[in-house]
């Protein structure tokens, strides 16, 4: 009786060690899957795709600075397209991501693209506060978007010169997680 | 009289004489472990000076700027000059301080890095070295650099890192202040040497950036290093560089920059924990080997102790003691031969040098094996000899 009392409470100790050890990181976790309900998120987030969508490509060669804009393009372009604040590069939709087969870590980079095509064909896209501000929430949980989310961007273009140019964005619908 | 456990034990200094009395036999088993030890501490603090090394490379505030792409090995980056004035000017995250007549110094380091055959005092071999072309600006940025003898370079100069000439497989003496070394065709005079608490850096030899540049008829640089100002953060400078795609600049915090390297090295501290495992196995088979020795010539005494009222246990428990003092004063003399000749010993690897580090924990390592050697290796004789039976114990020869 004595012995089994004593294994018992051996058991629970080592129980409530391993559960006190384990540490719990769900609160840094983002679930891209998950939609985001937030009043910020729901503020970009639009409910029907914007027409007239133009490729990035296009947005990059004709826009000028100060225009509206709709781009539709793949969140990616590099091992780490997002910033870890509300924004990220998108790239053009004729851009294939490496195939499955190839064992790429990373398919959004496009490795497999030539690099000036793929920087031609790439973007910078941001979410700004009233003070021009990038938002400080990651928009993987701002928006519920993840790497080669197929995304439609809303917003304007701004250009500082003749080579570089990126979108301030205020809404994004979600055509494919 | 000793007493615990509910039994009879034999007095402490019992096992003590034991050992004295068999003193050419345990001062080899002593040796025997504490070369075990030594082995242990050795391959420890190898793994420890390279995982310090590299965690302490990285200072948290400063981010590389450098070619995309190039974010594991900054020696294929390459950006253009021109890009370093463009980045101070344009980043708003980077440190400024108070510079001469009231005018703001931008905390931002232009540096061109690459491994190049190192020639020492014209001799005919040749090493490979890791040379950095620097400028004034560059102690804003790298803090943690102590010139601890000579000067800063000048034209013509080099500034050689503390462990430099374990890198380059030569004697400090030839590296001294006043010789001279060549590299990428030109002759450079040893300015001063400089430390940088133990990161990769004190492998380096610092030359003006420009004389580098005129010797390698490069107008590029590496990479520039930056000093994020406070508040500042990496998302900063990478808005920056995804903004400004037309530069292919990609931005990485020196932190993990090293931290990738750690991970790169990986299976060298995999294989060097092995070898502790494989080591300690030795000690303990050895130690095993020994206390069966003492086991098998002392069957008679072992046998006669029982007879006298001493039960198996506390017999057993005296082995065990015998054992662990022998394990205890090997792991001793190894811990204190280790911090006196093996710390601070350079030893050269890849990507510049370091060296092996005997520290707390490199010793609580070691002596925790000794200890597991000693309890380990005592414990199988001291089983046998609680199965031996009194009668034919006591008539052995």
């Amino acid at each position: 009786m004595f012995k089994s009392t004593r294994f018992a409470l051996s058991i629970l100790t080592v129980g409530l060690l391993v559960v006190g050890c384990t540490r719990n990181d769900s609160s840094n976790k983002t679930d891209p899957d998950k939609k985001p309900s937030n009043a910020v998120a729901s503020k970009h987030v639009l409910d029907s795709e914007p027409a007239s969508a133009k490729g990035v490509k296009e947005v990059k060669q004709q826009a000028k600075d100060g225009d509206e804009v709709v781009v539709v393009g793949r969140i990616g372009g590099s091992d780490k397209p997002f910033t870890g604040r509300a924004s990220f590069t998108i790239v053009d939709v004729s851009f294939k991501p490496c195939p499955d087969g190839e064992g790429c870590p990373t398919p959004w980079d496009f490795c497999c693209e030539a690099p000036d095509d793929l920087a031609k064909g790439t973007i910078f896209v941001k979410f700004v506060d009233s003070a021009g501000k990038t938002l400080a929430n990651d928009a993987k949980a701002l928006l519920g978007v993840k790497e080669l989310s197929t995304i439609v961007i809303r917003g304007q273009a701004k250009r500082d010169d003749d080579k570089s140019i990126s979108i301030v964005a205020n809404g994004v619908f979600i055509k494919q997680k | 009289m000793y007493e615990a456990f509910g039994f009879r034990l034999l007095p402490w200094d019992y096992g003590v004489r034991n050992l004295l009395r068999r003193p050419a036999r345990s001062a080899m088993t002593l040796f025997g472990l504490t070369l075990v030890v030594v082995l242990v501490l050795v391959v420890v603090g190898f793994i420890r000076g390279l995982e310090v090394s590299l965690s302490v490379s990285g200072d948290p505030q400063v981010v590389l700027i450098h070619t995309l792409g190039a974010a594991e090995n900054m020696e294929n980056s390459s950006i253009p000059s021109s890009q370093a004035a463009l980045l101070s000017a344009s980043l708003k995250s980077v440190q400024r301080q108070q510079g001469p007549s009231g005018s703001k110094v931008v905390c931002a380091s232009p540096e061109l890095f690459l491994g190049t055959q190192v020639n020492i005092d014209h001799e005919s071999e040749e090493s490979l070295g890791l040379v950095r072309g620097i400028t004034p600006a560059t102690p804003l940025v790298r803090r943690n650099v102590q010139i601890l003898q000579g000067n800063w370079p000048g034209p013509g100069e080099v500034l050689v890192g503390r462990l430099a000439a374990t890198k380059l497989g030569t004697r400090p003496e030839e590296l001294a202040v006043g010789k001279t070394v060549t590299f990428e065709g030109r002759t450079w005079k040893i300015s001063g040497h400089f430390a940088s608490t133990g990161s990769a850096l004190e492998a380096e030899l610092w030359c003006p950036l420009e004389d580098l540049q005129l010797a390698m008829k490069r107008q590029d640089l590496s990479l520039v290093a930056i000093l994020l100002a406070s508040g500042a953060d990496l998302a900063d400078v990478d808005e920056f560089c995804k903004e400004r795609l037309d530069l292919e600049l990609q931005a990485t915090a020196e932190s993990t920059y090293y931290a990738s390297l750690q991970r790169h090295y990986g299976p060298v501290r995999l294989l060097a924990w092995l070898i502790v495992v494989i080591i300690a196995g030795a000690g303990i088979f050895t130690g095993m080997n020994v206390m069966y020795g003492a086991v098998t010539g002392r069957v008679r005494e072992l046998a006669t102790l029982q007879t006298i009222g001493f039960v198996r246990r506390a017999i057993a428990l005296s082995l065990l003691q015998e054992g662990m003092l022998l394990a205890m004063s090997a792991s001793l003399l190894a811990a204190a031969f280790a911090v006196i000749a093996i710390q601070g010993t350079a030893v050269r690897f890849t990507m510049g040098a370091f060296t092996l580090r005997v520290d707390s924990t490199t010793v609580l390592i070691g002596v925790g094996v000794g200890l597991l050697v000693g309890v380990l290796g005592s414990i199988p004789p001291a089983i046998r000899a609680m199965r031996l039976p009194v009668v034919e114990g006591l008539k052995a020869i």
